[in-house]
C-alpha cells in the first residue's frame, strides 16, 4: 500500500487553524471596526460652503454660543444662524473680502446658505438641546472644544452606548447655568452634585422613548 | 399582491426621519465597511419669521367646510407647514371635535396630482393668459353688455366674501345666471319647512335639552354641519343613571346614529314619510294615519313615550327624505312643542338659500337654447355627480366657453374648455358662516403650492377687480365685527346675533301632504335605493385621499369600493353571496348600473344602499378606478326605485373584518339595559367577575412609584364609530395607506381600528380598538431584540430600529394590534407629499413591526414644553363624542382615573392577566320599555 | 429467498467489502446524474426566491396579519425534525451498542446535517430585516442592548447552531477511516482530496481508540440534543399565549414527532439507494424492518399526543382552547389539514404491524413517503390553525401561502437532494470500517483474511 503524503496533514491543520481563526478574527474585527474613530466619524473635518471659523468667533470675539444657535434655549433644535443673524454683523465688518463672499450672496439672491451637518444623529434619534439645557448639560459634554476648532468636527462617539454612558450617571457632566456655554469645563461630581440639588435632582431618561419615537 | 398595483398607494414618503438610510446604510457597512451616514444638509433661513421656531408647533384657527357651513378647526405648522388638524374648542359646531374628512384633508393638500397651473385645453397657461380671453374688456363682448352669456355653477356656500363678489357680478352683469348646485344643498329640508311654516329654514337640534329623539332616516350624529355639536351633546346625556337620552331611529341603512341609537328600527326609506304620519296622527286629533305603516305597535309606543315628553323632544328628518317628510317632521315638533325650545329653526346662513339661484332649470333652458357663451364652473365637479336628468356634461358642451375651477383633473376639468387650480382649503383666506350662523374666519396655513385661486378670487378676475383675499375677508369682517382682523383670525370666529326665529306652523298643510304620502307607498316589486353620500369620500371631492379611501366603511368595513348592500335575508332570498354582482336598473328607466352586493344585517329589506363619490374616470391617480360610478341611478328628489338582478359575476372585495358575531361566547364587547345595569352595575357575566388590575397589587411591573402612569379609558355608551380617531392617529403617526390588495391580505397598518360586533339581537356594537398598553405584555417578553420593552411610566414601548421583524409579538398579542411593514410602504414619495410626515415621529421602514405608542411623542413633549389644551392622544383629541379619556392612572382625579373605577368599567380579554391600561365601559342604553321591538335580558 | 435475518450477506471478504461498498456512487448510473441536475435546478429556485424575499419583503409571502408566521416556519421545524432520526440513529443506538445502526448511519447521519442547513434558512430567511440578524445573538454591542433571553428565539439560536456543529463533527469524525480507504483505493486528484480529508488515518490501533472515544464523547453530547432541540423549537410555540400553540404537551409531542418523520425520512432515503446502488448486501431487510418497527413505535407516540392535546384542551374549561381544539381545527377552514395529519401520521402507520409490509421495500418507501407528507402537513396546520382564529374575532383571517414561499419550501427539497447526492457521488456512503468492525464481531467464525 503506497504510503499517504505526507504534507496532507499538515496542509489540513492550516486549513483548521486558518478557519478557526477566521471565525474569531471577522467578528472581532468588526466590532473593533465600529467602534474606531474611523468609523464613528471622530476627528472628521466636513467642507463647509463657507470657511466658518468657531475658533475666532468663540475666542477673539467672545461671542456667546447662544447668540447665533439660541434656539437650543426654547426648542428641541440648536438651530443654525439665518443669514439675516449673521449679517447683523457682517454688514459692518468684514463686509467684503473671500471669506464671507458667499454669505453676502445669500443675503443679496435671498438664497438660504446650504450647510453640511458635522454631528448627525440617525433620523431615528430625537436628541432636545433644550431638555439637555434644563438639565444643566452645556455645549462642550457633546460638541467638546469647539472654541478651539477651526472647523468643528466631533469628538465624541455618536453611538448609544455613547449617549447612555452619561444618561446612567450624568452627575459629573452637570453645570450651574452660566456655565453652560463655557468650554473648558472638566467634568467635576462635585459640582454635579451642586447642579443637580439646585436642579431638585436629575433623572435623564434610559428608556426607548426617552429619544426614539 | 405586488405593491406597485395601480390601486396602491401609499398615503405618504420616505421622510427625513425614516430610518430605512440607517438600516441600508449598515447593510452597506457590513458588506464594504462604509461609513454610515452621508452627510446631511443644513439650510437655514435667510430672513427668519419671528414668530417661527424651528422644531415647535405653532396652533392656528381655520375653518373646514360642510356643505357651505362652516366647521372651526385649529391647525398645527411647523416651520410653516400644516401638520395636523383638530377641532376649534370654542367654536360651537366644533367644540373642538371633527370628522375623518377634516382629519384627512391635510394629506390633500401635499398630494402630487394636484392641478399646478391653469391649462387651456391640456396645456399650461399663465393668468395673464387667462385675463387676456376673461377679463373684464376680453368678456364683455361675449357675455353681452347686461352677462346674458354668463353663468355661474357654484357650490352651496356661506361664504361673505364671495357674497360681496356675487353682489359686484350682479352689478356689471345683472342679467347672468348664478347657480348654486341643489344637489348638494338642504333643498327638501327649505322645501319642507317652507310648506309646514311658510319660510325656508335650517334646523337646528338640541339634545343638551331633550330627552327623546326620533331620527328618521336621520343619520344626524355623523353626517352634515351641526353632526359634531350633536354627537357631543348626545355623548353627554348617554351617561346610565337619571337624565339619560333616548333615542329612536327608523332607517333604511345601517348608520352609526342607527347604531348609537336606544332603539333602531329597520324601515325602508320609501316607508319613513308614512311611518312619521302615523306618528303625528297618534299625536294629534284629526288627522288619519296612514295605511301600512312599517312597525305599527312600535309606532304608537314611540308616540306615548313622545306625548310624555312635550317640549323636551325632537323629530328629526333625514337629508335624502323628501320635502313632505321634513314638513311632517316639522309640524310634529310644533304639535309637541318643542320649536324653540328642542328644535330651532333660523334662516338658513348659506347664501341666497332657497332662493332661485338653487333651481338650474334657468341655466340649463339657456344652455339648451346656445344663450350661454362662459360657463364657469367652481369648486364642483357636475359632470360626474349631477344627477343624469340634468344632462350636465351634454348641456355643458353647448357653452361656447366653458372654465372649471378645480382642485385635480376631475371630470369636470377635463371637459372644461380652461382648467383653473382651486386652492386647498388650508391655502385660502375667507368668512364663513356655520350652521348656527356663527361667522368663522378662515386663514392659510402656508403659501399657495399650486398657481391656484378660488370661486371669489375667480370672480373678482372676471370683474377686473382685486383678487387678493386677505383685503376682501377684512372688508367683510369689518361689516359684520367690532373687532380687528387681527383679533378675528386669532380667535377664529365671533358670536352671531341670534336669529332663530319662531314660524307660526300651518297644518292646513296636512291633507296634500298626506296625499304625497300616499303617492309615495307603490306596491311593486321594485327595491328603494338609498344613495348616500359616502361618508369617507363624500360626493366624489375626496376620492383622491387614500386615508379616506383606506377606512373601513362603518356598516361593512369595506374599503377601496363600493357596493350595493342589502339585508342578508333579502340576498338569501335572491340567492346572492357577499361580491356577486349585480345589474341595478332604475325602475322606468334606461339608466343601469353593476356593481358588487355585500349583506349588512340589520338593513331594512326591500332597500338597496348604495354610496356615491366613487368610479372616478377623471381625477388624481388615487381617485380613478375605484368602485363603481352610481350616479346615473341618481334623482334629483324622492326616492328612486330599482330592479336588480345577478350578473353572475363576482369581484373582489377588500375588508378588514371579517367575522362580526362572538363564535366563542366571550363577553368581549359588553352592553345592557339600562335597568339591567341598575340590577348588576359591574355588569360581568358569569365567571367573568374579575376586577379591574390595580396598580398595587402588582409590584412585578417594574414602575417607579412616582412615574406616572399613563392609562385610556374607552365610553362604548358614547361611541358612534364614526372613525375620526382611526384618521386623526394616521395623521398623527405617520400610519401608511397601503392600498386594496395589501387590505385584501389581511395587512391594514391602521394602530387603531373600530372592531364591529353583532350582539345579541343582531344590534351592532363598535368597539375601538388599539394597544391596550397591558402591564404584563404578552408582546414584550417573545421578543428578541428587546425591541419592545416597558417605559417606566407604563407605556408598552415599540422602538422600531431595534426590530427585526420575527413578528412573534403580534403572534402574541391577543388583540392583534400590532401592524408589520410588509413592504417599504412609505419609499418614492415626492418631497411635497413627505410634507405631511410628523417630525416628531420615525417614519417605519421595511420590516419592522410598529402599533400604538399612545402618542408617545405627545407625552415626551407635554412633559418638557407643555400641550395646548392639555395633554391628549390624538385619537381622544378627534373624537366629537369625548368616548375617550386618557391620561394619568396614578392620580385620581383624573377622568380617566374616574372612568376606570366605574362598575362597568371592564379589561378586554383581562382573564389572560394581561392586565391592560385601556379598559371600556360597558354600552348601557336606555331603551323605551313599553317597546318590546328588543327584550331585555341582555 | 435470504436470510431476512441477516444484518450481512454473503461472507465477503474486507477487501471485496471495501472496493464494493466505499464509494459505491461513483458506479452509479444515469438515475444519478438525472437526480444531480433536477435538485441543481430547484437549488437555482431557492437561490432567486431568497434573493427575491431579502430584495423586496416579507410582504412577498403569504404572511399577514394575525397569521405572522407561516409556511417558513412549518418548513423549519419540518426540517429540524428530520435531522432528529439520523442523531438518534448515531448517537443513542451507539450507546446502546445496536450493531445494526452502522450500515445506515453514514446515511442518516448526512440526512440530519442537509436538513439542519434547509431548516437554519427559515428563520434567517423570515425575519423582517435579515441583515440584522445577529442582533439575536449576545455579544457586546455598540448600543449596549443584549438580547432578551426570556425570548424563545434567542434559545433557537443556540439549540441550532449546536445542533449544527455537533452533526457536522459526527458526521465527519465517522467519516475519517473511510475517507482513509478511499484514499488508499483511489489515485490521482482524488487521491490528495482524500488523503487531505483522511487527516493522515492509518487505522492503527491508537487511531482506532481515540477515534472511538471521540465518538462516544460526541454521542454523549448529542444524546440530550435529541431532547433538546426540538424541545427548544417547540418552546417557539408552548410560551406563547395562543390556543393550540401554548401547551405543556408540547416538548415530548414535538420530539417524538421529529423523530418519527426522521425515520420516514431515513426509510425514504435508504430504500432506494439500497436498489440503485446495490447494497442489499448490507442494507439488509433487517435494518428496514428495524426502521419501520421504530417508526410505528415512534407514531403511537404521536397518536397519544393527538389524543391527549384536545383532551386536555376540554378538560381546562378555557373558551379559547376548547373552541381552538374542539371546533376550529377538526371542523374549521383548515379541517382538511388535520384530518390529513391524523390519516397519514396515524392511520397509515399501522400497516407496520404486518411483517409483510416492513419486509417489501417498496412498500415501506410509499408508506414513507406518505408519513413524510403527513408530518409537514402538521406542522403547517400547528402554526396556522392556531393563529388564524384566536381571541378577537375581529382580527380573524385565513391564510394562503404565495408562490415565494412555495418555491421557497420546493428550493430547500431540492438543495437538500442536492447535498445529499452529491455525498452519495463521491463521498463514502456506506460505513465500510463499522460494516467490517461488525462483520467481526457478528461473525466470529467468517474464513480467515485471505492475503493478510
Amino acid at each position: 500500500m503506497a504510503p499517504l503524503p505526507p504534507s496532507a496533514d499538515f496542509w489540513l491543520r492550516v486549513a483548521l487553524f486558518g478557519g478557526a481563526a477566521l471565525v474569531v478574527g471577522v467578528p472581532v474585527g468588526l466590532m473593533l471596526w465600529f467602534r474606531s474613530p474611523l468609523h464613528l466619524g471622530i476627528g472628521q473635518v466636513v467642507e463647509q460652503p463657507i470657511e466658518f471659523d468657531h475658533r475666532h468667533h468663540t475666542r477673539d470675539d467672545g461671542i456667546d454660543c447662544l447668540y447665533c444657535h439660541h434656539d437650543a434655549r426654547r426648542s428641541p433644535r440648536a438651530g443654525v444662524p439665518s443669514t439675516e443673524l449673521c449679517m447683523g454683523c457682517h454688514a459692518q465688518v468684514w463686509n467684503e473680502g473671500r471669506e464671507t463672499r458667499p454669505l453676502r450672496a445669500s443675503w443679496a439672491a435671498d438664497r438660504p446658505i446650504r450647510w453640511r451637518r458635522v454631528h448627525d444623529a440617525p433620523d431615528f434619534v430625537f436628541f432636545d438641546h433644550r431638555a439637555h439645557f434644563e438639565g444643566g448639560v452645556g455645549c462642550e459634554s457633546c460638541h467638546g472644544r469647539v472654541d478651539r476648532m477651526a472647523h468643528v468636527y466631533q469628538t465624541e462617539a455618536s453611538t448609544m452606548g455613547g449617549c447612555l454612558e452619561c444618561h446612567r450617571d450624568p452627575v459629573p457632566h452637570l453645570r450651574p447655568e452660566d456655565a453652560l456655554t463655557r468650554m473648558g469645563l472638566s467634568p467635576s461630581r462635585a459640582r454635579g452634585e451642586r447642579v443637580a440639588d439646585r436642579l431638585g435632582g436629575v433623572s435623564p431618561p434610559t428608556h426607548c422613548t426617552g429619544c426614539h419615537r | 399582491m405586488s405593491h406597485d398595483d395601480p390601486s396602491w398607494v401609499p398615503a405618504a414618503s420616505l421622510g427625513r426621519r425614516s430610518f430605512l438610510g440607517a438600516s441600508a446604510g449598515t447593510l452597506g457597512a457590513l458588506a464594504a465597511g462604509c461609513d454610515l451616514h452621508r452627510p446631511e444638509e443644513l439650510v437655514p433661513y435667510v430672513r427668519r419669521p419671528p414668530e417661527v421656531v424651528p422644531g415647535v408647533s405653532d396652533w392656528y384657527a381655520t375653518a373646514a367646510l360642510r356643505g357651505g357651513y362652516a366647521i372651526g378647526l385649529l391647525a398645527e405648522s411647523r416651520e410653516g407647514r400644516p401638520l395636523k388638524i383638530e377641532g376649534h374648542p370654542e367654536h360651537p359646531m366644533s367644540r373642538g371635535g371633527t370628522g375623518p374628512r377634516e382629519q384627512a384633508s391635510v394629506l390633500t393638500l401635499y398630494d402630487r396630482d394636484r392641478l399646478e397651473a391653469p391649462r387651456e385645453d391640456g396645456t399650461a397657461r399663465s393668468w395673464a393668459a387667462f385675463a387676456r380671453s376673461f377679463g373684464p374688456r376680453s368678456v364683455r363682448p361675449f357675455v353681452g353688455r347686461r352677462g346674458e352669456g354668463l353663468a355661474l355653477w357654484l357650490p352651496p356656500s356661506s361664504s361673505a366674501v364671495l357674497a360681496r363678489r356675487l353682489a359686484a357680478l350682479r352689478e356689471r352683469y345683472p342679467r347672468a345666471t348664478i347657480v348654486f348646485d341643489p344637489t348638494s344643498a338642504p333643498t327638501p329640508r327649505w322645501e319642507g319647512t317652507r310648506r309646514a311654516f311658510g319660510r325656508p329654514l335650517d334646523v337646528q337640534i338640541d339634545l343638551a335639552r331633550a330627552d327623546r329623539a326620533v331620527f328618521l332616516d336621520a343619520d344626524a350624529l355623523v353626517e352634515g354641519p351641526a353632526a359634531l355639536a350633536l354627537a357631543r351633546d348626545w355623548a353627554h346625556r348617554r351617561t346610565p343613571g337619571e337624565g339619560m337620552l333616548r333615542t329612536y331611529a327608523f332607517e333604511g341603512a345601517v348608520t352609526s346614529t342607527g347604531v348609537s341609537a336606544d332603539h333602531r328600527l329597520p324601515t325602508p326609506p320609501g316607508a319613513i314619510g308614512r311611518l312619521a304620519l302615523a306618528l303625528l296622527a297618534a299625536l294629534r286629533d284629526g288627522v288619519s294615519p296612514p295605511e301600512g305603516v312599517p312597525h305599527a305597535e312600535a309606532v304608537r309606543a314611540v308616540a306615548r313615550d313622545l306625548d310624555a315628553h312635550r317640549g323636551r323632544s325632537a323629530v328629526v328628518a333625514g337629508e335624502r327624505q323628501p320635502a313632505a317628510v321634513h314638513a311632517l317632521a316639522a309640524l310634529l315638533n310644533a304639535t309637541l312643542g318643542n320649536v324653540g325650545r328642542t328644535v330651532r329653526y333660523r334662516e338658513s346662513a348659506l347664501l341666497e338659500a332657497a332662493s332661485g339661484a338653487f333651481d338650474p332649470s334657468r341655466l340649463f333652458d339657456a344652455l339648451d337654447a346656445d344663450a350661454i357663451d362662459t360657463l364657469v364652473i367652481a369648486d364642483a365637479n357636475p359632470v360626474y355627480a349631477a344627477p343624469p336628468s340634468f344632462r350636465f356634461a351634454e348641456r355643458a358642451a353647448r357653452a361656447t366657453r366653458t372654465v372649471a375651477c378645480a382642485a385635480f383633473a376631475n371630470e369636470t376639468a377635463a371637459s372644461a374648455d380652461w382648467a383653473l387650480p382651486s386652492l386647498h382649503p388650508l391655502e385660502r383666506w375667507g368668512l364663513h358662516h356655520a350652521h348656527d350662523g356663527t361667522p368663522t374666519a378662515r386663514q392659510p396655513l402656508i403659501e399657495p403650492l399650486v398657481d391656484g385661486t378660488t370661486p371669489e378670487g375667480l370672480i373678482a378676475r372676471l370683474l377686473g377687480e382685486d383678487p387678493s383675499p386677505r383685503e376682501a375677508v377684512a372688508a367683510a369682517v369689518a361689516e359684520r365685527a367690532d373687532a380687528s382682523l387681527d383679533e378675528v383670525l386669532s380667535r377664529g370666529f365671533f358670536a352671531a346675533a341670534d336669529e332663530t326665529v319662531t314660524p307660526r306652523p300651518r297644518f292646513d298643510e296636512l291633507p296634500s301632504l298626506a296625499e304625497e304620502i300616499a303617492a309615495e307607498a307603490r306596491a311593486d316589486d321594485a327595491l328603494a335605493l338609498d344613495l348616500r353620500p359616502d361618508a369617507r369620500v363624500g360626493e366624489g371631492e375626496d376620492a383622491e385621499n387614500a386615508w379616506l379611501q383606506e377606512l373601513p366603511e362603518a356598516s361593512t368595513q369595506l374599503v377601496w369600493d363600493n357596493a350595493a348592500l342589502l339585508a342578508p335575508a333579502e340576498m338569501a332570498r335572491l340567492g346572492l353571496r357577499d361580491g356577486d354582482v349585480v345589474a341595478l336598473a332604475l325602475a322606468g328607466g334606461d339608466a343601469s348600473v353593476r356593481l358588487p352586493v355585500l349583506g349588512v344585517t340589520g338593513q331594512a329589506e326591500g332597500t338597496v344602499v348604495a354610496w356615491l363619490g366613487f368610479g372616478r374616470r377623471r381625477g388624481g391617480r388615487v381617485a380613478r378606478r375605484v368602485g363603481v360610478d352610481v350616479t346615473p341611478l341618481r334623482t334629483v328628489t324622492g326616492v328612486p326605485r330599482v330592479h336588480l338582478e345577478a350578473t353572475g359575476e363576482r369581484r373582489d372585495l377588500a375588508r378588514t373584518q371579517h367575522h362580526h358575531r362572538l363564535e366563542h361566547d366571550e363577553p368581549i364587547y359588553r352592553r345592557a339595559d339600562l335597568e339591567a345595569w341598575r340590577a348588576n352595575p359591574r355588569l360581568a357575566p358569569a365567571g367573568h367577575e374579575t376586577p379591574p388590575p390595580s396598580l398595587h397589587e402588582a409590584p412585578d411591573d417594574g414602575e417607579p412609584s412616582d412615574a406616572a402612569r399613563w392609562a385610556m379609558a374607552i365610553d362604548l355608551s358614547r361611541c358612534t364609530g364614526c372613525k375620526a380617531c382611526v384618521i386623526a392617529c394616521q395623521a398623527e403617526n405617520d400610519v401608511p395607506a397601503v392600498g386594496k390588495t395589501q387590505v385584501a391580505l389581511g395587512r391594514e397598518m391602521h394602530w387603531l381600528r373600530i372592531d364591529r360586533y353583532l350582539t345579541e339581537g343582531d344590534e351592532v356594537g363598535f368597539q375601538p380598538m388599539l394597544c391596550q398598553h397591558c402591564e404584563h405584555a404578552p408582546c414584550e417578553y417573545v421578543c428578541p431584540t428587546n425591541a419592545t420593552v416597558h417605559s417606566p411610566d407604563g407605556l408598552n414601548v415599540m422602538a422600531y430600529n431595534r426590530c427585526v421583524g420575527t413578528r412573534f409579538c403580534q403572534n402574541n398579542c391577543p388583540y392583534h394590534v400590532r401592524r408589520f411593514n410588509w413592504f417599504d410602504y412609505q419609499r418614492g414619495r415626492p418631497a411635497r407629499e413627505q410634507l405631511v410626515h410628523n417630525p416628531d415621529v420615525s417614519v417605519r421602514g421595511r420590516g419592522v413591526m410598529e402599533k400604538c405608542t399612545f402618542c408617545v411623542q405627545r407625552i415626551r413633549r407635554a412633559e418638557r414644553y407643555g400641550e395646548p389644551g392639555g395633554l391628549r392622544t390624538a385619537c381622544q383629541q378627534a373624537c366629537p363624542s369625548e368616548a375617550i379619556a386618557f391620561g394619568d392612572r396614578s392620580d385620581p382625579s383624573e377622568p380617566v382615573s374616574r372612568w376606570q373605577r366605574q362598575p362597568r368599567a371592564y379589561s378586554v380579554l383581562g382573564e389572560l392577566g394581561t392586565r391592560p391600561r385601556v379598559q371600556y365601559l360597558a354600552r348601557v342604553d336606555h331603551p323605551n320599555p313599553g317597546l318590546r321591538e328588543r327584550d331585555g335580558e341582555r | 429467498m435470504e436470510n431476512a435475518e441477516a444484518l450481512l450477506l454473503g461472507r465477503p471478504s474486507d477487501r471485496e467489502l471495501t472496493e464494493r461498498f466505499v464509494t459505491p456512487g461513483a458506479r452509479a448510473g444515469g438515475w444519478l446524474r438525472v437526480g444531480l441536475w433536477t435538485c441543481a435546478g430547484l437549488t437555482g429556485l431557492l437561490v432567486l426566491s431568497i434573493a427575491y424575499t431579502v430584495l423586496t419583503g416579507i410582504g412577498t409571502w403569504g404572511d399577514r396579519i394575525p397569521i405572522g408566521w407561516g409556511f417558513a416556519i412549518a418548513n423549519f421545524v419540518w426540517w429540524i425534525g428530520i435531522g432528529h432520526a439520523g442523531t438518534f440513529i448515531s448517537a443513542i443506538l451507539l450507546l446502546l451498542e445496536q450493531p445494526w445502526r452502522s450500515s445506515i448511519n453514514r446515511i442518516a447521519e448526512s440526512m440530519t446535517l442537509f436538513a439542519v442547513v434547509q431548516a437554519g434558512l427559515f428563520p434567517l430567511l423570515h425575519l423582517g430585516r435579515a441583515w440584522f440578524f445577529y442582533w439575536l445573538v449576545p455579544y457586546p454591542s455598540t448600543m449596549e442592548v443584549w438580547p432578551q433571553f426570556t425570548s424563545p428565539l434567542t434559545w433557537d439560536v443556540g439549540a441550532i447552531t449546536t445542533y449544527a456543529t455537533i452533526s457536522l463533527l459526527f458526521w465527519y469524525l465517522g467519516l475519517i477511516p473511510d475517507l482513509a480507504k478511499a484514499r488508499d483505493t483511489k489515485t490521482g486528484r482524488a487521491r490528495k482530496v482524500f488523503a487531505v480529508f483522511a487527516m493522515g488515518w492509518r487505522g492503527s490501533a491508537r487511531h482506532a481508540r481515540h477515534l472511538k472515544i471521540a465518538q462516544l464523547m460526541l454521542a454523549g453530547l448529542a444524546t440530550p440534543l435529541v431532547i433538546s432541540v426540538h424541545t427548544i423549537v417547540s418552546f417557539d410555540f408552548a410560551v406563547g399565549v395562543t390556543p393550540g400553540w401554548h401547551s405543556t404537551v408540547f416538548p415530548p409531542y414535538f420530539v417524538a414527532g421529529a423523530i418519527f418523520s426522521g425515520f420516514a425520512m431515513t426509510l425514504t432515503l435508504v430504500v432506494p439507494l439500497r436498489r440503485w446502488l446495490g447494497l442489499e448486501a448490507v442494507i439488509t431487510r433487517r435494518h428496514l424492518d428495524l426502521l419501520a418497527k421504530l417508526t410505528l413505535a415512534t407514531s403511537l407516540i404521536v397518536a397519544y399526543a393527538y389524543v391527549v392535546e384536545p383532551f386536555l384542551a376540554w378538560l381546562s374549561g378555557a373558551h379559547f382552547e376548547r373552541h381552538m381544539y374542539l371546533e376550529v381545527r377538526p371542523f374549521g377552514p383548515y379541517a382538511f389539514l388535520f384530518w390529513l395529519t391524523v390519516a397519514c401520521n396515524v392511520a397509515v402507520p399501522q400497516a407496520l404491524w404486518l411483517r409483510r409490509v416492513r419486509h417489501s421495500p417498496w412498500v415501506l418507501f410509499a408508506l414513507s413517503i406518505l408519513i413524510n407528507v403527513g408530518m409537514w402537513v402538521e406542522r403547517v396546520m400547528l402554526v396556522v390553525t392556531s393563529q388564524h382564529r384566536d381571541f378577537l374575532p375581529s382580527s380573524w383571517d385565513v391564510y394562503l401561502p404565495s408562490w415565494v414561499d412555495t418555491s421557497l419550501f420546493l428550493g430547500t427539497l431540492g438543495f437538500f437532494g442536492l447535498l445529499m447526492l452529491l455525498t452519495v457521488r463521491h463521498l463514502p456512503i456506506i460505513p465500510v470500517t463499522e460494516i467490517v468492525e461488525m462483520k467481526r464481531e457478528e461473525l466470529p467464525d467468517g474464513p480467515a483474511e485471505e492475503g493478510a
